[in-house]
């Protein structure tokens, strides 16, 4: 199951990656209990590591898991 | 959820059941919402409540015999409220609404014979169903009795307003001249009302079934006969219009009594606490009066558990809502957070007059949900992993008494983990007591997995302490927590066991010196059914001297501190509400006897001590100790008291990390560990993966077990300082 979704993030950030790759917006899979959803996240273009800032992760993402759970 | 177990927990619920006016009444009037709408000055809303069980309101209004003011519970409060003068009040107010609606006509007749209340009624009611009524009376107009009755009481124009829409309805008056029983040959059916005197002679009132109003004449119903040997218009009024019910089954051919017993019942289980209620004698002002109602419902419940009341209903509602949570098959289980925010301290149950217990209707939920796979999978999750480290070797452990193992003292994870210091001394004190033949088992007893719904887990960790009890040759187990107990009591209850407190009692006190201020005693909820925990806690008090105020929500009725049943888990914001509430029950400072109430009613600016904080000084340190730390607490205490044990550390355990009081609050309130943020740095520095800022701070990633971490931080010198942490539990996978 593919879903659009407004779980993306897309303010710039301030982050390097330790690998020396600049972070840029990049399609992400989201995946929880069997569900998917198509985001797009700051991640790596070198090496391919993947942000997922804070204020996603405590806000829509947990209202989303949330849901998920219940259903 | 079965059918049945619902059935029952709804059953047990009297929320729904009739005031005790209401039920009173043979019609059934709703006093309560009635004196609400007088209360508010809505008349016309109040006449509607009338008229919608009351026929002929303006008739009976204003004659009633009020059978519902004997039942008022206000009487033993300086009066019952004057429903009968309410009633009339509201009638002298508005204007009748008009003619009811008629069903389309049916085809079929009904004679009626006299005039008074009940025939009026009866004509009334089998009216609106669509039959061709037909009344027989001797006046001019019908009313039988209420002709007699003082122009003041019942005008004149009343009765010649209510004969006028009969006929509106469709109602005609025929000559009589045809016997009833002619009437009845040709397959007619009749309703004689005897309470018209001039038709009193015709049924002997032995004759009448007082349910159905049948008689033993085929056809033939009657009612109106007298109530105590005195005429009752709502009795009258009643006896018509359940005969007009019975009249239309009888045509339908339908049972005369099933599914009638709310129509026939007077009675209701209903429980209304007058306690607090001031005494009031009646007021003449009919407003002032229905001010005086004080709404009967139970609720004993709701009122007192901020859980009950978070969800806006009563149990009754709440089975519905968890019955139907089951039934879904596609969209969301709604209820879900309900089911998971009970802390399952079974104060309801206490207070309940029918023993509801919502403990037991969320714990059965909760293992319900499990078995069927449809449990959240986050919201217990961390508990079950606390419980999980708390009974790994690194923490838990058994070490048999020196000679021989007379006793073991198992003083639950929780003390070991919160108050490490005492739980030692303890253990020490009771060794001496025990003269070297006390063994100590420390771990956790399974009391989350219980309330996780997780009878697997539960019956695991039982398994293994059951083993371990039997290897050293069952001797009697030293509780130093009541949820342990519940536990052993409702799972191992061939294990022998016994409270701290009495074992302190009996084996004698350490010397100590009581808190010079008076404590607020707070009664673990899981001593509700343990009185002689209780008792024993209070005589130490009395030995030691110290003083102590017991709370109105105390013993049998204390309240649950947010801990139980995991209620901070599913519902942090409902737990600390909860806390809130508790710690307002008195100006003192708080003291109890289980270190989960301590950890959970901590954190205020008020001190909660737990006893032992008083027998073994000096007190744990006022602030709570929080996860991590009783984590940590509870590994150091093993290696104290057992020795280390046989698992290599990990090789993140050494990593020095510093963690600003802020952070260290939000990290307790994200539920992320130390040793979660230690793995993550650890991770980050093996591999050489993490993000960087301009300023210099890191941010590493791991994902340990179902959850990924964040964590925020800075390096200096191999210490790290942590800035910031958060999770989450999706996975993120880059795309092409």
């Amino acid at each position: 199951m593919s879903k659009e979704s407004d779980l993306g993030f897309h303010e710039q950030t301030v982050w390097r990656c330790s690998c020396g790759g600049e972070l840029t917006p990049h399609k992400v899979a989201a995946l929880y209990l069997g569900n998917r959803f198509e985001i797009e996240l700051p991640a790596c273009s070198r090496c391919g590591f993947i942000l997922v800032p804070e204020s996603l992760a405590v806000g829509k993402m947990l209202e989303v898991e949330k849901i998920l759970e219940d259903k | 959820m079965e059918r049945y177990k619902l059935d029952d927990f709804e059953q047990r619920c009297i929320q729904d059941e009739l005031p005790y006016c209401q039920a009173a009444c043979p019609l059934k009037v709703d006093a309560k919402a009635f004196c609400a709408a007088m209360a508010q000055k809505r008349f016309d809303e109040a006449r509607k409540i009338l008229s919608k069980t009351m026929p002929l309101p303006d008739i009976i209004g204003r004659i009633c015999d009020h059978p519902c003011q004997d039942a008022c519970i206000l009487s033993q409060k300086g009066g019952a409220i004057l429903i009968g003068k309410l009633e009339r009040a509201c009638l002298e107010q508005t204007k009748d609404t008009g003619l009811p609606l008629r069903l389309p006509p049916k085809g079929l007749s009904v004679t009626i014979y006299g005039g008074g209340l009940s025939s009026l009624t009866c004509a009334l009611e089998l009216a609106k169903k669509g039959y061709q009524v037909c009344m027989v009376f001797n006046d001019e107009i019908p009313g039988g009795r209420l002709l007699t009755l003082a122009q003041e009481v019942l005008p004149q124009e009343v009765l010649v307003t209510a004969w006028q829409n009969l006929q509106r309805l469709g109602v005609t008056r025929s000559s009589g001249k045809d016997s009833i029983r002619d009437c009845l040959k040709e397959g007619n059916v009749a309703y004689v009302g005897i309470d018209d005197p001039e038709w009193t002679h015709l049924v002997d009132v032995k004759d009448i079934d007082p349910f159905t109003y049948k008689t033993s004449t085929e056809g033939l119903f009657a009612g109106g006969y007298l109530r105590s040997n005195k005429p009752s218009p709502s009795w009258e009024s009643a006896d018509g219009k359940r005969a007009a019910n019975s009249i239309d089954r009888y045509f339908q051919g339908a049972s005369l009594t099933s599914g009638r017993e709310k129509e026939f019942s007077l009675d209701t289980k209903l429980y209304t606490s007058i306690e607090g209620v001031p005494t009031l004698s009646p007021k003449d002002d009919p407003i002032e009066e229905a001010k005086r109602c004080i709404q009967c419902e139970c609720r004993c419940c709701v009122r007192e558990c901020v859980f009950l009341e978070k969800y806006k209903g009563y149990p009754k509602i709440y089975v519905r809502q968890i019955y139907n949570n089951f039934a879904i098959v596609r969209g969301s289980h709604s209820a879900n957070k309900m089911i998971n925010s009970c802390s399952l301290c079974g104060l309801c149950e206490v207070l309940c007059p029918n023993d509801f217990s919502m403990a037991e209707l969320c714990r059965f939920a909760r293992e319900e949900m499990v078995e069927r796979n449809i449990m959240p999978p986050s919201v217990h999750e961390f508990a079950l992993l606390d419980m999980e480290h708390a009974n790994s070797p690194r923490s838990s452990g058994f070490r048999s008494g020196a000679k021989t193992t007379e006793a073991i003292f198992f003083p639950g994870c929780q003390l070991s983990g919160a108050m490490p210091d005492q739980t030692e001394r303890v253990a020490n004190f009771l060794g001496k007591m025990f003269d070297g033949k006390m063994g100590i088992m420390l771990g956790c007893c399974g009391a989350p997995a219980w309330w996780a719904g997780r009878q697997d887990k539960l019956n695991e960790v039982i398994k293994n302490i059951e083993k371990t009890v039997e290897s050293a040759g069952n001797p009697t187990l030293i509780l130093a927590c009541s949820s342990c107990n519940e536990v052993f009591k409702n799972f191992m209850p061939n294990l022998s066991r016994v409270s701290l407190w009495q074992v302190l009692l009996e084996k004698g006190l350490p010397e100590t010196r009581p808190a010079t201020e008076t404590l607020a005693l707070h009664d673990p909820c899981t001593t509700r059914h343990e009185p002689e925990w209780r008792q024993s806690v209070r005589k130490i008090l009395q030995i030691l001297g110290q003083p102590y105020e017991e709370l109105v929500f105390g013993g049998e009725a204390t309240r649950c501190c947010g801990y139980g049943g995991l209620q901070s888990m599913a519902d942090s914001d409902l737990a600390r509400e909860g806390v809130s509430r508790r710690l307002q029950e008195s100006k003192n400072d708080f003291l109890t006897y289980c270190a989960m109430c301590r950890e959970s009613l901590s954190g205020s600016e008020k001190t909660v001590l737990h006893l032992l904080d008083i027998l073994f000084p000096p007190p744990a340190e006022k602030k709570r100790a929080g996860f991590s730390k009783r984590q940590q607490n509870r590994e150091l205490l093993r290696v104290k008291l057992l020795g280390p044990c046989d698992l290599a550390p990990n090789p993140w355990d050494d990593l020095l990390i510093s963690i600003p009081d802020a952070v260290r609050e939000k990290l307790e309130d994200r539920h992320i560990l130390d040793s979660d943020i230690r793995q993550t740095l650890w991770e980050a520095s093996s591999t050489g993966r993490y993000l960087i800022s301009p300023d210099g701070t890191r941010l590493a990633s791991s994902r340990i077990g179902n959850v990924a971490f964040w964590v925020e931080y800075r390096e200096d010198y191999h210490s790290f300082t942590i800035v910031n942490a958060w999770s989450h539990r999706m996975i993120m996978e880059l795309m092409s």
